[in-house]
């Protein structure tokens, strides 16, 4: 027997967790239900004018400070009680995904993030026409979200899925710490370490792709495998066979006993546990790119360490994503080749991509907000390599959560993924590392759950969560707020525009970060898609329309923000465009509200047909 | 065992109140965030409850995991028809998926024998 079997015997010696108190203390209750106003107060409170480049630091009203103080107090005395009380804890959760990862729908009037509005494009085609366009998006290769959201939209009585965007984070973030307390299942059974890996999650999810997004729904169900290659099929390693290192190795590729941390069921329901796991892969594969990259590279660690009892399920992933790739996807792969493979083995380039060309930035305040998210995720990584060190010091290895937590890194060593890579590991990372950290920290031997040390690891709890990660995570989180949010201006601008311009109209802006794209997005010709910045008219793209082409240029707040932002361009650089496209008497304004302005081309309509004049008297009203 | 079976009973209900009310929202076109609240916890759970709850899970975040998970693999691959098929639309797939949900919740209550039963066997 390995040390792993002796403390995992251990701990499954003590049975079932304690059962929770019947009664939990009224002073708990009444901190959630403090905390809980003094939210709303924050939120009534809130002042969008206040929003800058360190995110919505600044922008929530003074009781959101208090909130947050009071959910670090009750938080402590939940996790003091007996058993630990489920519901407290429950509401205690849910109040921190609204106050953190809710708050722009709480105080933003229009639903965040121009991606989305894109993917709400996606939605909608699919909804309206029931049919793909794989030749003029990447996205239609993997279109099983999609085509989800458009059942949902459908469902939910307003098949424009704009509605969905405001809550998706809230949803997502639920969901997934559900899963974080049943992932954290395989190295505990105590709810402390559990409660805290979810409020670490909570407070470590600084990454934002809990918008409504393919790949929200792939970590999903990524996280929904992993819980069962770890809690259904578990081993906790091998049996020593000797005291070479080479011996060792091979016993633990051989795998390892069943863990008796594993979840309680009978051989049938294990299959069916297997099936899902093997449909979830099937599904991951036909909803987005990377995420069955991460999902075969998780498992192989799994298996290839005896983690697990499902050594062929990476094959069967490989098999199943290869399977879809040759069939679904054949419209992209088929030009992209080098997209796909051209980042192996560039492990510089993939590595800069991720890391330092995020922080060439030209604002202090970005330098801050950049350096930030940097120095959060090493100590994200720190903590829970940390936690992972204590846990081995008292005895415990956790070598599945160890493998969950670095194997998603590999994947930016080989691909960058256009640089989102370092975004994608650090989500696909933090369940693992939530889990290490609270385990290590909060975690501690049987001999040691009396009741001081069990009061002193609370306390430093939340003191950690709510004291020091919490404002973290706003600045780390929303410090793109500015260029992301959209103000109702620009979206009244667009729905104008989806509402005047006629089909095969072409519509430019400064960037594609706008909401746009979100209706009928196959007949308009959008430009551009990428991230390209243009402060001179003169390099606007498409200026020379193909006959009977109406060309409309859209200007707002949040494109001059994130010209700024991204690319260094100086204040009011929008404002003299505008005033550029004016004077060249090429642009006439047709449309303004607020920062937000829709100006269209004119030069067809000098000497054209009366058709043209009437339609540019129309627009101009 | 009452206790466990008990709760299952209640999501069993939920499950079956979920399902209905969304029917009868789409039945009356009406429209608005009480639809689309119901829309997302339907696609999020009741199908996957329909599956899972035959199951036997000793620890209640496995369970819930299993259910959203094995939610949303039902709600896509159906949701993936609209698109192989033309003549499905959107609404019918939600309908063939609340008639299929409510199929797999009454083959595990059949299956229980109702409350007498279980309590027998629990003595």
């Amino acid at each position: 027997m390995t040390l792993d079997h002796v403390i995992d015997a251990h701990e499954a010696a003590e049975g079932p967790p304690r059962a929770p108190a019947n009664t939990t203390s009224p002073g708990v209750w009444a901190a959630v239900l403090a905390a809980a106003l003094a939210l709303a107060g924050g939120v009534l409170l809130a002042d969008l004018d206040r929003v800058d480049q360190l995110g919505l630091v600044r922008a929530v009203g003074w009781p959101y400070w208090i909130a947050v103080c009071l959910w670090g107090v009750a938080f402590t005395f939940a996790l003091r009680q007996p058993g630990v009380p489920v519901a407290p804890v429950a509401a205690l959760l849910g109040l921190a995904i609204v106050g953190v990862h809710g708050l722009p729908a709480l105080i933003e009037p229009t639903p965040r993030f121009f991606s989305a509005y894109l993917h709400v494009g996606f939605i909608e085609h699919i909804g309206r026409t029931q049919d793909l366009a794989p030749s003029y998006d990447a996205r239609f290769s993997w279109w099983s979200f999609f085509s989800l959201g458009a059942t949902v939209a459908d469902a939910g009585g307003d098949p424009h899925a704009l509605w969905m965007i405001r809550w998706a984070p809230v949803v997502f973030n639920t969901v997934w710490v559900v899963q974080v307390a049943a992932l954290a299942g395989a190295v505990t059974r105590d709810r402390r370490v559990r409660s805290v890996a979810c409020a670490l999650f909570i407070a470590g999810n600084w990454v934002g792709q809990d918008y409504l997004a393919p790949q929200a729904v792939g970590f999903t169900l990524w996280l929904g495998v992993m819980v069962i290659l770890v809690r259904v099929f578990p081993t906790v390693g091998a049996p020593s066979s000797g005291g070479h290192p080479v011996a060792r190795i091979a016993a633990a590729i051989r795998g390892g006993v069943s863990s008796p941390l594993a979840v309680s069921m009978s051989r049938r329901d294990r299959g069916a546990a297997l099936v899902v796991a093997c449909a979830g892969a099937a599904v991951v594969a036909t909803g987005h790119q990377l995420t069955p990259a991460m999902l075969f590279i998780s498992a192989a660690g799994l298996a290839g360490l005896g983690r697990t009892e499902l050594k062929i399920f990476p094959v069967y992933v490989m098999v199943v994503t290869a399977t879809w790739l040759s069939f679904g996807a054949v419209d992209f792969w088929r030009g992209h080749l080098d997209v796909i493979f051209g980042g192996v083995g560039a492990v510089g380039s993939n590595v800069s991509a991720g890391f330092s060309d995020r922080i060439v930035v030209p604002t202090l305040e970005r330098r801050v907000v950049l350096g930030a998210r940097v120095a959060y995720e090493a100590l994200v990584l720190l903590a829970a390599l940390l936690g992972a060190w204590l846990a081995w010091r008292r005895g415990r290895r956790h070598g599945g959560m160890i493998v969950l937590l670095l194997s998603p890194w590999s994947l930016v060593l080989l691909q960058s993924y256009g640089g989102e890579g370092f975004l994608r590991a650090a989500l696909f990372s933090l369940p693992a590392a939530a889990v290490l950290a609270a385990a290590g920290f909060v975690g501690a031997p049987p001999i040691m759950q009396g009741g001081r040390e069990r009061r002193a690891r609370s306390v430093v709890a939340g003191l950690l969560v709510a004291g020091a990660l919490t404002p973290l995570v706003l600045v780390t989180r929303f410090g793109n707020e500015l260029a992301e949010m959209v103000r109702p201006e620009e979206l009244a601008a667009m729905e104008w525009v989806y509402d005047k311009a006629p089909p095969g109209s072409l519509l430019l802006a400064t960037s594609r970060n706008l909401p746009w794209r979100f209706e009928r997005m196959l007949d308009y010709v959008h430009r551009p898609t990428g991230d390209d910045v243009l402060s001179d008219p003169a390099l606007l793209p498409g200026v020379e329309p193909q006959t009977d082409q109406r060309v409309f240029l859209i200007l707002s707040a949040g494109q001059a923000e994130f010209g700024k932002m991204l690319y260094g361009l100086p204040d009011g650089w929008s404002t003299r465009l505008a005033a550029q496209l004016s004077a060249s008497g090429r642009w006439a304004l047709v449309f303004q509200s607020g920062e937000a302005q829709v100006w269209m081309l004119r030069d067809l309509l000098l000497g054209s047909s009366a058709a043209d004049g009437e339609f540019f008297q129309e627009v101009s009203r | 065992m009452i206790d466990r079976e008990a709760a299952r009973r209640v999501a069993d209900l939920g499950a079956c109140l979920i399902t209905i009310t969304l029917l009868a929202q789409m039945g009356s076109g009406s429209s608005g965030p009480a639809r689309q609240l119901m829309a997302v916890v339907f696609f999020l759970v009741v199908p996957g409850w329909a599956i899972v709850s035959h199951l036997e899970i000793d620890d209640l975040a496995v369970l819930a995991t299993l259910v959203i998970v094995a939610s949303l693999i039902v709600g896509t691959a159906a949701s993936m028809t609209i698109v192989a098929f033309d003549r499905l639309t959107p609404s019918m797939v939600t309908v063939a998926l609340a008639g299929g949900s409510a199929c797999g919740i009454a083959a595990r209550l059949r299956s229980t024998r109702g409350w007498p039963a279980y309590e027998k066997r629990s003595d």
